[in-house]
């Protein structure tokens, strides 16, 4: 009794050591058989005879709003990027105008929802300033929503630096930019590597929101082909696992840049 | 060198820290400031660095008043090789480059140029082994006498030191001041904090003590720290020579 409760439990220790392999292949069985037995009664219950054909008829329409996630949330990520550079930078300003716009700028962002800002912005700003491209708009209000979240994490990154290294920096008689150039960026790069890593993971899912503005992404071109084919399972299992294939890798990877990180440091 | 200052204040919020001080020396070629933490003694030496504002006051280096300015105190500090109680060096560069970089981006330095001259110092004092060492694979006996060859190399008259061994383990101090032992001989002139108080007496020419932002007593080291006229420095000495 005792070993085969052996097989379910581990104790990792002060090490925190891993389960050995063998224990690991059967708990996932377990949980993967589980949840598949969840899935196919729900299936049963609903009285519900796939037809996965469909898919394969609107394979196209799935793949471009595949691409068209993708491309979006690359493009969203490299903004948000220059606005969370540019707003951590301003966090510190001698300009105060510059300081506290950074400073509301991320309360407002972090305090609403995106779906909120979308609206806001598609009905509001987006029509006064006739920005009328959809993709456009879709990008410029994901980056922005981004943006503030990036800005905490490069603020995180330049206060990891330690004062006594700006101290010395000024002490040599460094430039303020050089400061930035030489000394400050090549250490937070690495630093914040993993939590914008999490960030474009965050992009990507949150980018399906836009569906919403009728930017033509994945999630829109799942909601078009369902009206088309009412194959609502089929459909949404490609749009799940759609996803799940570009979160994982780059959730993977954030995992182990943060190890590699934490290692060195 | 020769060091005026005149009615010195340092105040942080309500809290004086430098309390007018005013002092006039002159053919000193090094100068140890001690006495008891919270004193003043570490304010008074990054003041003289360019790295801190007095609220009233001046201080004159050899006739060139500091002008408590940016634009005036960023070209100051080039000439000024200051060194701190630790964490000193970059630790993402090489002691080379730690020592290089500065020389490129601040001196305008050819980087051919600069490696040589990085080179010849750490090779004058004895680091040339560990020039592609970050400072983490360096002892912190080490990663100082890095910082001391950086501040060297920048060829300036004057070198700083704020405490240099103070972090540092004991075994380690030794060879620090060893090295530092060796900079008048290069023609520099030194102003440092210390609680090496054998080290001020064989080394420095001459002591200020400085207790609650004021100058208790100054001198040459010899005299002074031998025959203290007041009872602060008196007591101060017994305390730190008690258990040496």
């Amino acid at each position: 009794m005792k070993k085969i409760i052996q097989m379910f439990v581990h104790d990792g220790g002060l090490k925190n050591s891993k389960p050995p392999g063998y224990k690991k292949t059967i708990n996932y069985i377990i949980l993967f058989t589980v949840l598949a037995g969840i899935l196919v009664f729900s299936f049963y219950r609903l009285n519900y005879s796939p037809r996965w054909f469909v898919i394969w008829k609107y394979r196209n329409k799935f793949l471009n709003g595949f691409v068209m996630t993708l491309v979006i949330s690359v493009f969203s990520l490299t903004l948000s990027l220059l606005l969370g550079t540019f707003f951590a930078i301003s966090r510190e300003s001698k300009i105060l105008f510059l300081r506290y716009l950074s400073k509301i700028y991320v309360e407002i962002i972090r305090g609403t929802p995106l779906l909120v800002q979308i609206f806001v912005f598609f009905y509001i700003i987006g029509t006064a300033f006739r920005v009328e491209a959809r993709y456009l708009n879709g990008v410029i209000i994901l980056s922005v929503f981004s943006g503030a979240y990036v800005t905490e994490i490069i603020r995180a990154g330049l206060e990891s630096i330690e004062k006594s290294q700006l101290e010395s920096a000024r002490s040599l008689g460094f430039s303020k930019s050089d400061t930035y150039r030489f000394i400050i960026l090549p250490q937070i790069i690495k630093r914040i590597m993993p939590p914008l890593a999490g960030q474009f993971v965050s992009l990507i899912k949150d980018s399906s929101l836009l569906s919403v503005i009728a930017v033509n992404e994945f999630t829109k071109n799942y909601q078009e082909v369902d009206s088309l084919t009412f194959a609502t399972i089929e459909n949404l299992t490609v749009l799940t696992l759609g996803y799940l294939i570009l979160t994982i890798p780059i959730s993977y990877w954030s995992r182990k840049l943060e190890r590699k990180y934490t290692n060195e440091a | 060198m020769k060091l005026e200052i005149e009615n010195l204040v340092k105040k942080y919020s309500d809290k004086i820290v430098i309390d007018d001080i005013t002092l006039d020396l002159d053919l000193i070629s090094s100068l140890a400031i001690i006495g008891p933490s919270g004193g003043g003694k570490s304010t008074l030496l990054r003041i003289i660095a360019g790295l801190e504002y007095p609220d009233e006051g001046k201080v004159i280096l050899d006739n060139k008043e500091i002008l408590f300015h940016e634009d005036h105190l960023r070209e100051y500090r080039k000439n000024i090789g200051m060194v701190f109680q630790s964490y000193n060096l970059f630790p993402h560069l090489t002691a080379m480059e730690n020592i290089t970089l500065p020389l490129v981006r601040v001196h305008k330095m050819d980087p051919g140029e600069a490696l040589e001259k990085a080179a010849k110092y750490l090779s004058q004092f004895r680091l040339l082994e560990h020039a592609d060492k970050k400072p983490p694979q360096l002892s912190g006996g080490q990663q100082q006498r890095v910082a001391i060859a950086r501040a060297v190399s920048l060829d300036s008259r004057y070198i700083l030191l704020d405490e240099p061994t103070s972090a540092l383990d004991p075994e380690l101090t030794s060879e620090v001041l060893d090295m530092v032992n060796e900079l008048p001989g290069m023609n520099k002139e030194l102003i440092l904090v210390t609680h090496e108080i054998g080290f001020a007496m064989n080394s420095c020419d001459h002591v200020i003590f400085i207790s609650n932002g004021k100058i208790i007593e100054e001198g040459t080291t010899k005299k002074t720290l031998k025959e203290p006229q007041t009872k602060e420095l008196a007591l101060f000495l017994d305390k730190i020579l008690h258990w040496h």
